[in-house]
């Protein structure tokens, strides 16, 4: 169903992608400077290589979304339309994710929003959205 | 210091139906580029080469020197830096003629997405490798250009109140001007009402929000002011250049879709050339995609932030504006050749050979290539006239 290339771990986020595997959004943590990011070999901060992993709070809002009506790959015929976001993270790090509970009418960006571990192919993990009531951004 | 001209203009191509191969292409861009110019192969002695990020080398690189058997090059590679690789070739070309280092400089970029038998989507589908965390945006089903560029739509929208319509008076104004220009490819007058029933794609964009791409190659030629002055055409002066990468990750308080980029190359072009913002008469913004134009006119500075919105449903950018962007149409309605199309427009105006579109004030032209998702950013100023006007 998900081609080829959509999960590519190399050095710096193995260790993300083997805890998406265990349910988990781990996230780095500086040891130098105590600055989060979502996987780097070096701290965008203070280039230290002193990198901690730590779970992340798997917590934060939409900072920007989209609604996709093309099919660009096959494996998402069935899907289209679908809303995919930028999510930013309490702890600062953004990333791409696909939302879920959320109609197009609904969402919005500041929307907050908690973090599920989706299997979408045979091993192939990523974090899906949905929102959260209540929380604060 | 800068002694560097624009000699040649060499397009081939620009079309929508499948014929040769990129390296092909890019092979008769030189040619056409060196004989607009009224200069010889044996001239050559830089080539520099680019090309589209999902290509290889094997479809177009360094292999372009022996397809035109070219026996005199002191100065040969092939760069990239995503849709700014044109412009950041070019601005190596103006250094290594300045320098000495070479004399006359080919840069070409050529493309060939459109195999018989495929649609555009096809052809914007091939994925550009991504690895690690940024793997993620295709599990987040987020692919092609105009995924990324939605999103900072969408940002956009939301922070300064944009509707729709202030898309598509970028896609109007740009149809206006293409509808002018005998190699655009998309040339019928477009409406707000037909822009407004345009399928969506990713919403917040539509059909008319997006560039289609096309097949075909154009090459410049570069060499020093004053053998620019004694060859066929006017020399065009590259009188100033700048880039800039910001290359940090998206995190908390950066707003990567406002185009931080621009700015800071905007200010090393303009000391550069000795002019201000306002000596500027005409712009050749990368329009990949109708935001982009918005975001380029507020990060250079012709809006504040929040206003570009205003400035482009205001009629300012389309013919008979009072400042002309993208005159040929542009990506989205001239012809997608990434950083090459701002470039050769920009030549065309330059010049004065813009025929029905030629723009009267044209003195001072600025060219402009956005590469990633505004990770890199490239500018040319370039002028009719060698020195500034102060």
């Amino acid at each position: 169903m998900i081609a080829q290339g959509t999960s590519a771990p190399d050095n710096a986020s193995s260790a993300f992608f083997e805890g998406l595997a265990a349910g988990q959004l781990k996230i780095q943590r500086c040891g130098a400077c105590g600055a989060h990011q979502l996987a780097g070999d070096f701290c965008f901060k203070c280039r230290s290589s002193e990198l901690d992993w730590v779970d992340g709070s798997g917590r934060g809002h939409v900072h920007s979304f989209v609604m996709v009506h093309s099919v660009f790959d096959p494996a998402f015929a069935h899907e289209v339309p679908y809303l995919a976001a930028l999510v930013e993270l309490r702890e600062g790090p953004r990333l791409f994710a696909r939302l879920r509970g959320v109609t197009p009418e609904e969402a919005r960006v500041g929307m907050p929003v908690s973090a599920v571990i989706v299997e979408l192919a045979a091993g192939v993990f990523a974090p899906v959205f949905a929102p959260l009531e209540g929380m604060d951004q | 210091m800068l002694n560097a001209a624009i000699a040649g203009l060499g397009m081939i191509g620009l079309s929508r139906v499948p014929g040769a191969t990129a390296r092909l292409l890019a092979a008769r861009a030189v040619l056409a580029g060196l004989e607009d110019a009224g200069l010889d192969v044996s001239d050559l002695d830089g080539l520099l080469v680019c090309r589209s990020g999902g290509a290889s080398e094997a479809e177009l690189g360094l292999n372009l020197q022996r397809t035109l058997a070219l026996p005199n090059l002191s100065l040969l590679q092939v760069g990239y830096a995503e849709g700014a690789s044109s412009i950041a070739l070019i601005q190596v070309a103006a250094l290594a003629v300045s320098s000495g280092m070479a004399r006359v400089v080919a840069c070409v970029f050529a493309d060939a997405p459109l195999a018989a038998g495929q649609t555009a989507r096809d052809a914007f589908s091939r994925r550009k490798p991504a690895n690690g965390v940024d793997s993620l945006r295709y599990a987040a089903g987020l692919f092609g250009g105009a995924s990324l560029y939605a999103l900072a739509a969408r940002r956009y929208m939301h922070l300064y109140g944009a509707s729709s319509e202030h898309f598509g008076a970028v896609a109007i104004a740009a149809r206006a001007w293409a509808t002018m220009n005998p190699l655009a490819v998309f040339r019928q007058p477009l409406t707000m009402e037909e822009y407004l029933a345009s399928r969506l794609i990713v919403a917040p964009f539509r059909l008319y929000d997006c560039a289609m791409p096309v097949n075909g190659a154009i090459a410049v030629i570069v060499t020093a002011a004053e053998r620019a002055a004694d060859l066929k055409k006017p020399p065009i002066h590259i009188l100033g250049m700048g880039q800039a990468h910001p290359g940090i990750p998206d995190q908390k308080g950066f707003e990567r879709g406002l185009c931080v980029a621009g700015r800071a190359a905007k200010e090393t072009a303009l000391r550069m050339a000795g002019i201000e913002l306002a000596d500027i008469d005409i712009c050749q913004f990368y329009d990949a995609f109708t935001y982009s134009t918005i975001a380029s006119l507020e990060a250079y500075g012709f809006c504040a932030a929040g206003e570009g919105k205003d400035f482009v449903a205001g009629g300012a950018i389309g013919p008979g504006g009072t400042l002309p962007v993208n005159t040929g149409g542009g990506h989205l309605s001239g012809y997608y050749l990434q950083g090459m199309t701002p470039v050769s427009e920009a030549i065309v105006q330059a010049r004065g050979e813009g025929g029905a579109r030629q723009c009267g004030k044209h003195e001072i032209v600025l060219a402009t290539n956005d590469g990633g998702r505004f990770d890199h950013h490239a500018c040319l100023v370039l002028s009719h006239t060698r020195r500034s006007r102060r």
